[in-house]
């Protein structure tokens, strides 16, 4: 612990990211996973790493490039086209695997290749810099504001989309307004953090709330709880057995989720 | 109040509904049957408008004082995500959702309305339950408090008493014709228990080979009508005041 400590001042920029990514994503996965679009974030995190992509041969500034790119998976995933010959789903892994294959082509001929493929998959956590977090604290606190100010559009489009636009709720835009948070949620930390995480932020806090929860209130809590101490645990391990950090937090993510099951099954029979 | 105006209905290209001319009138107990794929869904969805007709118009009249569209929709309760971990309270706010409007929280009004429609279909007792802990019969009262605290002037409800046994059954269509009466409300059902729709609508619609049939109840809803649309031989019966249909399988 001490040398960690002593090697906090190097790494400082990076577990701030850890955690804001963590933090952001532990929220916003709470509506993918009641909406049940679990598949579309992945393919969005997946569009997104073709921002990066460019911006990696481009050099140019990652963020707004993946922010570009994320948006426009957010649309094109988002439209609903009658199922009649191509399901949606196929439509989103099609839109998975060519994003993934875009993304690897564009870096494959680039002078350090191999290397930030690595990068587009686990992340950069070096990479994070002070103005990257400065960026990434305003946008989370837009993201945060906007789902303050709309909870209840967004929790109505999540629950019964049908309902809310017969109410009088413009269901649509509500439902892109929130995936346009997710996408920026996305973007955000993608440069990062990498595939891996983000999508794990995105899946497993909510899980996570959702097992031990009954109430919308503490689930947020229980997600973004366990997402900010699993990416701070996860970073303590990667350090102290020399491991990449990006795995480390999703095994710490899995590990407590594994722990929750037991958890709610005492809770249920006590 | 909602009247159509030569409207045809479809998806894309496909034609499901041709030629509907019909009005609903206000206080209308509305019911729609027909056959399993014949449009039902379809009609119900183009008067909720969430489906644009691909010709001729649908007009929501309020007394003849302009345009006016207050609806309160009961879908079917197994479409409701039970993953969503939300009380009865919660889920009957929703309905008030709209008429907050942006940026604004539930005030006391809004809980007071809530507690008066919970109260109304004798969910008060449970307000604070996880709606995904009740009963189908909790769930579709839970639903309709929901519609009905948007202060609706038409109530469309989908399949009301889907996979109930025969008390729930009646338990919600008592309810809804409480309703009704109460809050003088235009109600539009579809179902495809032909006992309830002959014993609670006033007007009834038949779909059948692409267009509808309309008119009272008692005139339309005959053993000849039943076997031309359902191709099955049925004898309607009444009992102690209520209607019976019966399907004759052995003919």
């Amino acid at each position: 612990m001490n040398e960690f400590l002593t090697n906090l001042e190097f790494f400082k920029y990076s577990i701030a990211c850890s955690v804001l990514v963590a933090l952001v994503c532990s929220f916003l996965s709470v509506y993918i996973v009641l909406k049940r679009i679990v598949f579309v974030s992945v393919a969005v995190t997946q569009v997104s790493s073709v921002g990066i992509a460019i911006a990696l041969i481009t050099g140019l500034n990652p963020t707004p490039i993946s922010l570009f790119f994320t948006f426009l998976g957010v649309v094109i995933f988002s439209i609903r086209f009658p199922e009649r010959r191509l399901s949606n789903e196929s439509r989103i892994g099609i839109g998975f695997v060519v994003a993934s294959a875009a993304s690897i082509l564009l870096v494959s001929k680039s002078a350090q290749g191999i290397h930030e493929i690595d990068d587009l998959l686990y992340g950069n956590i070096l990479a994070a810099t002070p103005f990257q977090i400065y960026l990434m604290i305003g946008i989370i606190t837009c993201i945060f504001i906007a789902h303050f100010l709309f909870y209840k559009e967004f929790s109505a489009v999540t629950l019964d989309f049908e309902m809310a636009r017969t109410s009088g709720i413009r269901a649509r835009f509500w439902e892109l307004m929130l995936y346009l948070t997710i996408g920026a949620g996305i973007s955000i930390g993608i440069r990062t953090s990498g595939n891996l995480l983000i999508t794990t932020f995105l899946i497993m806090p909510a899980v996570n709330g959702l097992i031990l929860a009954n109430r919308m209130k503490n689930v947020f809590i229980i997600a973004v709880t366990t997402g900010v101490i699993s990416a701070l645990a996860g970073f303590y391990i990667s350090f102290y057995f020399d491991l990449p950090t990006s795995p480390c937090i999703v095994a710490t993510l899995f590990i407590i989720l594994c722990l929750t099951l037991p958890v709610r099954f005492l809770k249920r029979n006590l | 109040m909602i009247k159509f105006s030569n409207v045809q209905l479809g998806y894309g290209r496909r034609s499901v509904l041709n030629d509907l001319n019909f009005e609903i009138q206000k206080g209308d107990f509305f019911g729609i049957v027909g056959p399993n794929g014949a449009g039902k869904t379809t009609l119900l969805k183009a008067i909720l408008g969430l489906l644009k007709p691909i010709k001729g118009k649908i007009h929501f009249l309020n007394n003849g004082r302009g345009h006016k569209k207050n609806i309160g929709y009961v879908p079917q309760h197994a479409s409701v995500d039970e993953l969503f971990p939300v009380t009865v309270l919660d889920m009957v706010l929703m309905g008030r959702y709209a008429k907050m409007g942006i940026f604004k929280r539930p005030k006391s009004n809004d809980y007071s309305i809530a507690e008066k429609m919970m109260k109304n279909v004798g969910m008060e007792n449970l307000a604070k339950r996880n709606y995904r802990e009740l009963s189908g019969g909790q769930k579709q009262r839970t639903l309709i408090a929901r519609a009905m605290a948007g202060e609706p002037n038409i109530l469309i409800l989908d399949e009301p008493v889907e996979g109930m046994d025969v008390q729930g059954e009646i338990v919600i269509m008592e309810l809804i014709k409480i309703l009704h009466a109460e809050y003088a409300l235009t109600v539009i059902l579809v179902c495809h228990d032909l006992n309830i729709i002959a014993n609670y609508v006033k007007t009834l619609s038949i779909i059948h080979n692409n267009t509808l049939k309309l008119g009272p109840v008692e005139s339309i809803l005959n053993e000849e009508t039943m076997a031309n649309v359902y191709g099955t031989q049925v004898k309607i019966v009444d009992i102690d005041g209520q209607k019976a249909i019966i399907s004759k399988l052995n003919e």
